[in-house]
This record gives structure tokens, sequence and C-alpha cells, in this order.
């Protein structure tokens, strides 16, 4: 909102630079990551008090591998840290519009979920925390109403449509129906809610992958909001999209102080209040921008964590239908179990983890040339 | 009448479910999170 300060550039000069995007997401990056110094202590000091650890081990994949190794009393919701850094950041440094606005909701709507999901492991000791249906119910929700008020607003309703592919230079499905909209916005939300919500295993790692898929996408929301490089990448040109790159700048920030509390060893997870949210806000940023697919490439290391769960998952069963016994493709699921099992420190795992992040990213981004 | 307000503020306390902080806190959220919207959702 500091933008509409810029219209008063006659009375203070200086007041001229609120209008550019870069300048407000430097300025939104910073007071994020401030905002978290601030209120992470604080928050960390309340859930302790208040015992929010899981206190448990996770058994929910036993069977399979996967569990929770000695954390039992770190608290857990910091995912609210991440939350407030950033709604009250881009808030104040982004120009509201259609995209900061669903963005922001489908932020809000997926962090209540994620919220209630570990208040009810940590404060009432069930373990298997919301209901499945609750979960979905909340998801579709947000998804069904972003969507609603994407196709209703003038400036989203044509655009939101169309479907873009990486190395195409015209959109795959110019207009899309309403119903294949929804389908693919749904799978995108609650894929990438899952899947970090996999991720967030080990000390550091969700977050610093979300670092890297924030960047990506900030620049990318830039270059799309653009009209001269959007037209010179020959990429989808969306007004106003530009926006979403103060939003992803307040993720950054907010997540490097996060981090820093998140860093082994770990003061405070996320918890499903910041998995869920963090998926569902990529997810959703990556179709306004016209970028769905690539996410799935910028986001690699999500993807990866996944599809081990599934594969293990799947050739579990399959083996044991076949076999009568069930077979593992991998020691243990999600994939950094496995590394963790072969032997490696958990900070190398995170470390190698970041490493490929970092260079999901670099190819996703190579897509917005090689056209 | 200070000590009205401080016995009624006590009471109120008892019965909120949710401290003083949090309720500001999710206060302002709200607040700030609907002038957003209607700034944003501006045809």
């Amino acid at each position: 909102m500091l933008s509409y300060l810029s219209e008063f550039d006659h009375f203070f000069g200086p007041l001229r630079l609120l209008h550019y995007i870069t300048v407000r997401a430097v300025g939104a990056a910073v007071t994020a990551l401030f905002i978290g110094f601030i209120i992470g202590p604080r928050l960390i000091r309340r859930f302790r008090e208040l015992k929010f650890g899981h206190g448990y081990i996770d058994e929910r994949t036993g069977a399979l591998g996967a569990t929770y190794f000695d954390k039992k009393h770190t608290p857990t919701m910091g995912g609210l840290i991440i939350f407030i850094a950033v709604f009250f950041s881009t808030a104040l440094w982004a120009e509201p519009n259609i995209w900061t606005v669903v963005a922001l909701f489908v932020y809000t709507g997926l962090t209540v979920p994620g919220w209630r999901d570990d208040y009810l492991k940590v404060v009432h000791k069930n373990k298997d925390g919301i209901k499945s249906w609750e979960k979905i119910a909340w998801q579709t929700g947000a998804t069904v109403i972003a969507l609603g008020v994407l196709l209703w607003h003038p400036q989203s309703s044509e655009r939101i449509r169309e479907l873009w592919v990486p190395f195409l230079k015209t959109a795959l499905i110019p207009h899309m129906h309403w119903t294949l909209l929804l389908v693919l916005i749904y799978l995108w939300i609650v894929g990438f809610s899952n899947a970090i919500n996999l991720t967030d295993g080990l000390d550091g790692l969700a977050v610093g992958c979300t670092i890297t898929v924030a960047l990506v996408l900030g620049i990318m929301a830039y270059a799309a909001g653009n009209s001269i490089i959007s037209q010179y990448l020959l990429i989808s040109y969306v007004p106003g999209a530009g926006e979403l790159t103060v939003l992803c700048s307040a993720l950054i920030g907010a997540c490097m102080a996060f981090l820093w509390y998140n860093s082994h060893p770990a003061e405070v997870f996320m918890g499903d209040t910041g998995s869920l949210a963090l998926g569902g806000l990529i997810g959703v940023i990556a179709f306004m921008i016209h970028q769905p697919f690539t996410l799935v490439i910028i986001g690699g290391v999500f993807v990866m964590e996944l599809l081990s769960v599934v594969f293990q998952v799947g050739w579990f069963k399959w083996t044991k239908r076949r076999a009568g016994t069930g077979q593992r493709l991998f020691l243990m699921a999600p994939i950094h179990h496995h590394f963790q099992k072969k032997g490696w420190p958990e900070t190398k795992v995170v470390l190698r983890f970041w490493v490929l992040s970092l260079g999901f990213a670099l190819a996703g981004l190579a897509t917005l040339k090689l056209r | 009448m200070s000590a009205m307000i401080k016995a009624l503020s006590k009471q109120l306390d008892a019965r909120l479910p949710f401290s003083r902080t949090t309720l500001l806190a999710v206060g302002l959220w709200a607040c700030v999170f609907t002038v957003f919207v209607v700034l944003g959702l501006r045809r």
C-alpha cells in the first residue's frame, strides 16, 4: 500500500521511488526479515511455554520407514512467524490488485487448516490432527473461492484461462474451460502443499528450498508483469503480476528469518501451519504468472520428495500383491531420510538438497530463454 | 471508576478464550486484510 505514496512525489521527490517494483521488493524483503527477527523469539518462547512440541514419534508411515528423529520437544507452528512476516510486509509494500489479493487469500486460507492440524496434535495430543475431510474442505474452499474471484474480476478473468507450458512461445490452450482450470489449480495447490509438507522433515530443508523457489518465481513474476521483457522473452504478459514479485520478496525475507531459528539444531518447526500454506502459495503464484509446469522444474526437490513417497508406497503395495511381501525402493521415504539411513549427517543432506534446489531453480529460469 | 474498570477488565480476561495480545493481533490482521482486499478488488 506504500505505492500510493508515490503520487505525492511533488511534495517530496524521493516518494517517486515507491512507484518501482524493484524498490518495493527490496523493502518487502527487509521488512519481512525484520518482522521475523522481532516476533520469532517471542513466538518461540510462547510456544515453549505452552509446550507446543509434538511429544511423540510420528508412526503413521512407520511400516515404510518415515519417522521423526529425536525432535519430540521442539515447538512447532513456526509457520505463523512466516505468515505474519509475509502478510504484513506484503500489505505494506505491494500494490493491492487482484493477483496479490488472491495470493494472500489462498495463503491465509491454507494457514488456517495447517494451524488447526498442529493445534490438535500438540494441544489436544491428537496424533491424527485434523480430519482428512476437513483438510480437503479447506483446500477446496480456498481454491474455489480464489478461482471464482479470478474469473469474476475483469483484470484476471481472461488471463487466468490461458495455459502456458515451458519452451512454447504461445499459450498451449488460450481459453481453458473453468472445470479444467479448477482441476489444475486444485492439483497444483494440493500437490505442492503436500510436497512441502513431506519435505519438511529435516531442519531447514523445506524453508531453504522455498527461498530458491520464491526467488525464481519473483523474477518470473517481474518478467511476466513487464510488457517489454515478456515480449522479448516470448512469455505470457500478465498486467499487474509484477506485484507478485513484492510478495515473493517478502516470502524470501520471512523464510530467511525463519531459517535463522530453524537451522540445525532447530529451535522451532514450521509444522503444517507453514508447509501447507507455503505449498498453496507457490502453486497459486505459478498459475497466476502462467508458469505452472515450470514450477515442477523450479520446485524439483519438492517434486522429488513427493514422488519418492508415491513410488515407495506404490512399489510396496505392488510387490506385496504380486509376491506376498512388500519391497522398498528406498531405505526410507521421503527421500531425505533415505540418505540419512545411508549415513549422511542431517546437515549434509540439507545442504546438498539446497544445492539441488538451486540447480532446479536455475534450470527453471533457463526455460524463460529456451523457447 | 478505575477500580471498576480494572475489575471488569479482569473478568473479561477470565472469560476470553485467547489472550488480549492474540485478539489484538487477529484484529489488526483482519483490518489490514479487509482494506487490502477492498483496494485490490476495485475494478
